[in-house]
This record gives C-alpha cells, structure tokens and sequence, in this order.
C-alpha cells in the first residue's frame, strides 16, 4: 500500500479526533481539510512503513491549536453548542447521559482531553501519544488521570444535580448489563 | 516490564468504566460516518498534483 493510500485509509480516525478536539463537526471537518492538504504537500516526509495515523495526527493537532490560539472565545463557549452540534445514539445508553459525557468532554482543558482521546479512544501508546503531543509520557499519563478525575467530578455532579444521586449508578449499572 | 504503556481504561471502577465506554461510542460513532462530500471533492483535487507515484518502496502486495 502505498503512503497515499495509506493516507486515504485513515480520514475516518482523523475526523473522528478532530470532533473530539474541536466538540463541533463542521469545524473538525474544516480541520481535516486543512491538515490533509498539508500532509498531502508534504507527504515525502512521510517515512514509508512509520505510522500514518500518528502522522496525520500531529499535524491536524497543530492546525487545530494554531487556530485554537486564535480563537479562544468560540473553544471557552464550546459547551452547550457542543452538545447542540453533535449527533447522539441513544441505544442502551439514556440520550442525556452522552450529551453529559459530550459537554463534560468539552469543559475540559485541550491538553487533557487530547491525551484522553489519543490513549483511550484512537487506540496509541502512551509514547505514541507523547510523541503526538511532542512532551514527555509521564505528562501524557498525568493529562489522562486528571481527565478522569475531572470527568468523573463532572458526571456525578452533574446527574446527582439533575436527578438525584443514584442517577449515575443506575446508568452504569445498566450499561454493564450482558 | 511492568510500566503500563496503554490505558487500562479504569479498571474495575464502574465510573471509569462509564467514561471509558463513552469515549468510545463518541469516537466510533464517528468513525462509522460516510466521508463527507467536501473531503472526497478535496481528495479529487489533490489527487490531479503531480505526486512521486510509490513512496512506499516495496511492491504493491494488495491492490485496493
């Protein structure tokens, strides 16, 4: 396979990244735009047989928060049109509890949620990620912990406001059902 | 080695679980979209710049 395709291959991954970073799909899809056309222009760096995905990664990270830097206001009001934007599946999860999860997501600080995504949902090592994030494990594993921690504060707090405080246990105990 | 190199994912802490369980179905949800038009019309565009045609090296094994 050749790096173009490679390349191709993983769009879906990168969008899916983008929407985590960025809470809105119409800009993840701007993003992804962006960042393909600069790998494209500069895919002979690409080492064949390195990984593409981690790649094409640290490139969008950068486009996202060279625009990030310069849009600051729209990432701080990302909450509540985030939970607008984004499409939900109900299933066996109740609808409020991922748009919960969603507007959790999105309050917390990019660094933590970048580590969070990167280990937790798109599948890299600690090291990948922290030759993703250009820092050291050990602050890769600290920026997950503490998007945990911080996570987990935000989604009892928030179902105990809502609900009462057996509202998450039941959701989780639901969810493990076989 | 007994360093962890990926997440365990919270283990058995069911909150942890939840979030772990969450984060996924986000993502993946994602994941199983169609490319959006905008991205193919892109891919098209590129696709007509001269590039160097097999950065790869080796032979193509698989064809599509």
């Amino acid at each position: 396979m050749n790096a173009r395709d490679d390349l191709v291959r993983q769009i879906p991954n990168l969008r899916a990244f983008a929407v985590s970073l960025s809470g809105n799909s119409e800009k993840a899809d701007d993003l992804v735009q962006e960042a393909l056309m600069k790998a494209w222009s500069s895919i002979e760096m690409f080492e064949p047989g390195t990984n593409m995905r981690a790649w094409l990664f640290t490139i969008l990270r950068n486009v996202y928060y060279s625009e990030f830097r310069r849009k600051r206001r729209e990432v701080e009001d990302a909450d509540g049109k985030m939970a607008a934007n984004l499409a939900t599946h109900p299933e066996q999860i109740g609808h409020l509890d991922l748009v919960d999860f969603r507007a959790a997501l999105a309050k917390l600080a990019p660094d933590q949620r970048e580590a969070l995504v990167l280990v937790g949902a798109s599948g890299f090592s600690y090291e990948e990620a922290a030759e993703i994030c250009g820092c050291a494990v050990g602050t890769v594993k600290s920026r997950v912990n503490r998007a945990r921690a911080k996570l987990s504060e935000l989604l009892a707090l928030q179902s105990s406001n809502e609900y009462g405080p057996d509202h998450y246990n039941r959701a989780v105990v639901d969810t493990r059902k076989p | 080695m007994t360093e962890p190199t990926h997440d365990s994912g919270g283990d058995d802490d069911p909150m942890q679980d939840l979030i772990g369980r969450q984060l996924r179905l986000m993502y993946d949800s994602v994941l199983s979209e169609p490319i959006p038009e905008s991205i193919i019309d892109l891919l098209a565009k590129l696709d007509s710049i001269p590039v160097p045609e097999d950065t790869n090296g080796e032979g193509d094994a698989e064809h599509q």
